[in-house]
């Protein structure tokens, strides 16, 4: 047997997957062979390498995700049949209405925490629990984000002519065009009317820009140097930026954050990096107030004796609303504790 | 070849029980999870992909016949997903595959592929960014290396279980393992020589 030969046999011989007489064929060669000898030793190394790569466990939300996924199924039927009757279009305008207002109150939260092409770009995408086969609904979110990603970009307008100052754009920009159709808060209480107090949700974040040849290289670094500090990280790809560009969000304690700080600068950033605090409480407030306009609602449609098709949508479309509004409250409150470095990871492409 | 209680919660996720569902993705989850990271390379990725593919499971449940294992079957949605996706991302970045021709000469791959070491290495680290080291040679194999090696090394699973995986032969699983393993030798042996 020659040794290139023997070479195609070596992976199915570590395997023990060959039969007895190619076997005893690749043996008596290794035995004479020096040099194959070595490729075996080599090639059992790497392939052990690979086999004690750590047995990686889904992230603890992953159940969550699913159970909010199932239910939009469950709303919105999959298969072509069903899709077909009745059912579906009464279910969409509900549908539409709940998702829409869940993008738009996300969008004013994380509005807060990033610089505006990041929000702006939000704009641009579905949220991922859409059924892609539904087009309908799909076009009618589509034409609903369009149409807040145009408010947001002339509310940015008006802001740089009253505000000349470039440097404290990226985090400042997108805070007042707040939205006015969610939740509204009565610009003039009432007088008399005692107000109820809201904790301050305060965040502390640092916003730092990086250019890599490798963007995902990097921020899978940057995911490594976070983690062994104890530091939590969102990286918000693909749904939030196109193209070759990453925003993270590292959830540090503010102990630990000067080391991460400069071991992520150290990853390719020029700049200084930018201290802000964000002031959430309004945000925080308005999915409070959704969430109990929602509540109201939900109790009113189970308080009824009987449901039609389209109540019954409703109420599963808000139950699904509620449940993602209180998730984000209790993100929220949890994120107070810690500090939020933003970097933004963009391209850089080699000469 | 199911368990009894695998099929009944079967049963029930066909006729619409989320909760019957819930409880099989929960076993499989993390197995699910650990596939679809070591295919798509980073844990976002590998997250949606896995919820896509748990999802696309549930959607076809009803055509699940118990002809092979479900967790098999799982495996073969999950790497269907994830390689579907890849090759979307392959057409749109143009990405370098380990064995093809390289535009740049000579010993500079290995440089581009991998980060810069941390300063703060230690023993921890060190293990760490090995294993991000054989992640990012994974990631650069053409996609149906990637699924032999990943099955295989990664999963653990049998030839045959492989082949069945993939729908295709136990001559093209051994094969392209072979092709598979032999680039990540090279590789593998190139960096232990590096200081």
């Amino acid at each position: 047997m020659r040794c290139q030969r023997v070479r195609e046999l070596l992976s199915p011989y570590i395997d023990l997957v060959l039969p007895d007489e190619e076997r005893n064929k690749v043996e008596e060669h290794l035995a004479a062979c020096e040099s194959c000898r070595k490729d075996l030793a080599e090639l059992q190394r790497a392939v052990n390498r690979i086999r004690e790569m750590e047995k990686l466990e889904a992230p603890s939300d992953f159940m969550g995700k699913l159970h909010e996924r199932l239910l939009e199924e469950k709303i919105a039927p999959f298969d072509r049949h069903r899709r077909k009757s009745h059912l579906v279009n009464n279910t969409s305008g509900w549908l539409v209405a709940s998702v829409a207002s869940i993008a738009l109150i996300f969008g004013i939260y994380i509005s807060s925490l990033l610089p505006f092409p990041v929000v702006a770009s939000f704009f641009d995408k579905i949220p991922q629990f859409v059924s892609s086969q539904d087009s309908e609904l799909r076009n009618n979110i589509e034409k609903f984000l369009k149409d807040k990603k145009q408010q947001m970009q002339m509310a940015l307008n008006n802001q740089q002519s009253e505000t000349p100052d470039v440097k404290e754009g990226p985090t400042q920009v997108v805070k007042n065009p707040k939205p006015q159709q969610v939740a509204e808060v009565p610009p003039d209480e009432p007088a008399g009317q005692v107000e109820e107090f809201v904790t301050p949700i305060l965040i502390n974040t640092v916003n730092l820009e990086l250019s890599a040849d490798d963007v995902d290289q990097v921020a899978k670094s940057i995911k490594q140097l976070a983690e062994a500090s104890g530091a939590r990280v969102e990286t918000t790809n693909n749904q939030l930026m196109a193209g070759a560009s990453k925003v993270m969000t590292v959830r540090v304690t503010p102990e630990k954050l000067s080391s991460v700080v400069a071991g992520i600068q150290s990853f390719g950033c020029e700049a200084q990096p930018m201290h802000t605090t964000q002031d959430l409480t309004q945000d925080y407030k308005n999915i409070k107030d959704r969430i109990s306009e929602v509540e109201k609602e939900i109790n009113r449609l189970q308080s009824l004796e009987e449901l039609n098709a389209d109540e019954n949508n409703k109420l599963q479309a808000m139950l699904f609303e509620k449940s993602y509004l209180e998730n984000k409250i209790a993100e929220m409150e949890a994120n107070t504790q810690l500090v939020a470095v933003n970097v933004v990871i963009t391209e850089e492409p080699e000469h | 070849m199911l368990l009894g209680q695998d099929e009944d919660l079967i049963k029930l996720s066909i006729q619409g029980d989320i909760r019957a569902f819930e409880q099989l993705a929960e076993k499989y989850q993390h197995k699910i999870y650990n596939l679809a990271y070591r295919y798509m390379g980073c844990e976002e990725d590998a997250s949606d992909m896995a919820q896509e593919a748990l999802i696309k499971a549930y959607r076809s449940l009803a055509t699940f016949k118990g002809e092979s294992s479900l967790s098999t079957w799982l495996y073969r949605i999950t790497t269907n997903v994830c390689l579907d996706e890849l090759r979307k991302r392959r057409r749109t970045l143009h990405m370098i595959s380990l064995d093809e021709p390289v535009a740049t000469v000579d010993g500079d791959e290995i440089e581009r592929d991998i980060a810069d070491p941390s300063p703060t290495a230690d023993i921890i680290y060190q293990k760490k960014e090995t294993e991000v080291y054989i992640q990012s040679l994974i990631n650069k194999l053409k996609p149906e290396q990637k699924a032999v090696v990943i099955l295989r090394d990664v999963m653990g699973l049998t030839y045959e279980e492989i082949a069945e995986v993939l729908n295709c032969s136990i001559g093209t699983v051994k094969s392209r393992l072979s092709r598979g393993r032999e680039i990540l030798r090279k590789k593998i042996v190139k960096q232990e020589l590096l200081p």
